[in-house]
């Protein structure tokens, strides 16, 4: 299968970024900083690739890597577990549940793309590009703390359980009903009918 | 833009990033015709949402775990949302042979 210049970019572009990434985080004093950006950029990278690109598997591991970097942001924002969390739940099972569900419903001459200029692209752009600008508009137009609150935990694990058993108790065990209720519910609607209901 | 402001990670370039994850989302959900890569756009949304909580519970917050604590339950509620939408994803492909949102217009079964 041959690739388009767009997909050669944004792949090429993705190798570049995990190889700075991977010589900052050893060599350089301010490794943190240049970890910021460059888990940053190849997750921007990859999510705008995930929009772009034409194959939708493609677009699939694109998705569990642009995952992969959120997690790399949340150790770079100290919440281990949460990074944890992140890479078990959504570069694990929520991206390999795509990969699945691409497979089964692929067909060769869907059009899986919208074609060049549409009016719906042209209304994409403005309304993407207009909120993006008043959102950084609001965000620089307020003094932010540039630095951790004094309050940082280091180990979360713990924290985190004694807050789910204590205050968060209700929304934890409602948060259980409700995975149930979509495991019976996605079984429900996905079965095959063998007999006629 | 003076070289502190870039070298001093601070708050607001994760809630810049954020933003961005967010706006690549909503113009996948406004220009996908896949249905699939809709849910993608989404689950884009939900985690700028993620980073937004858990940058601020970093930064800004006299309780430390509150925002991670809802950045889980936002992960638990995104993959039971991953896992129904797939499901009827699939419904809807067994009924139209085709998961393109222009050739499905019919809200009737």
């Amino acid at each position: 299968m041959t690739l388009r210049f767009a997909d050669k970019l944004i792949f090429g572009l993705l190798g570049v970024a995990a190889v700075l990434l991977g010589l900052s985080v050893l060599f350089f004093a301010q490794g943190k900083v240049i970890a910021f950006y460059l888990l940053g950029a190849v997750m921007l990278t990859s999510a705008v690739g995930v929009v772009v690109v034409k194959d939708l598997i493609r677009s699939a591991f694109l998705l569990a890597l642009s995952f992969l970097c959120v997690g790399g942001l949340y150790v770079l924002l100290q919440a281990d577990f949460l990074a944890a969390a992140q890479i078990l739940i959504y570069a694990g099972a929520v991206a390999i549940l795509f990969v699945f569900g691409v497979m089964l419903t692929r067909r060769e001459q869907d059009p899986q793309m919208v074609h060049s200029f549409e009016f719906r692209v042209t209304a994409a752009v403005f309304i993407g590009f207009g909120l993006l600008v008043l959102l950084v508009r609001a965000i620089f137009a307020l003094p932010w703390p540039s630095h951790p609150s004094s309050g940082a935990v280091a180990n979360t694990v713990v924290s985190i359980g004694e807050h789910f058993f204590g205050r968060y108790i209700l929304p934890f065990e409602i948060a259980s009903v409700v995975l149930l209720m979509a495991l019976i519910g996605a079984i429900v609607i996905a079965r095959k009918e063998n007999h006629r209901a | 833009m003076n070289p502190s402001l870039l070298m001093n990670v601070g708050l607001q370039h994760y809630l810049v990033l954020a933003a961005v994850l967010f706006c690549i989302g909503l113009y996948g959900v406004i220009t996908s015709r896949n249905l699939i890569r809709v849910l993608m756009s989404i689950e884009f949304i939900l985690n700028a949402a993620n980073i937004n909580f858990v940058a601020f519970s970093h930064f800004a917050t006299p309780d430390p775990m509150a925002g991670q604590i809802f950045a889980i339950f936002i992960m638990t509620i995104a993959a039971a949302e991953a896992g129904v939408a797939l499901a009827i994803v699939l419904a809807i492909y067994k009924h139209f042979q085709s998961v393109d949102i222009d050739r499905i217009h019919l809200m009737k079964g």
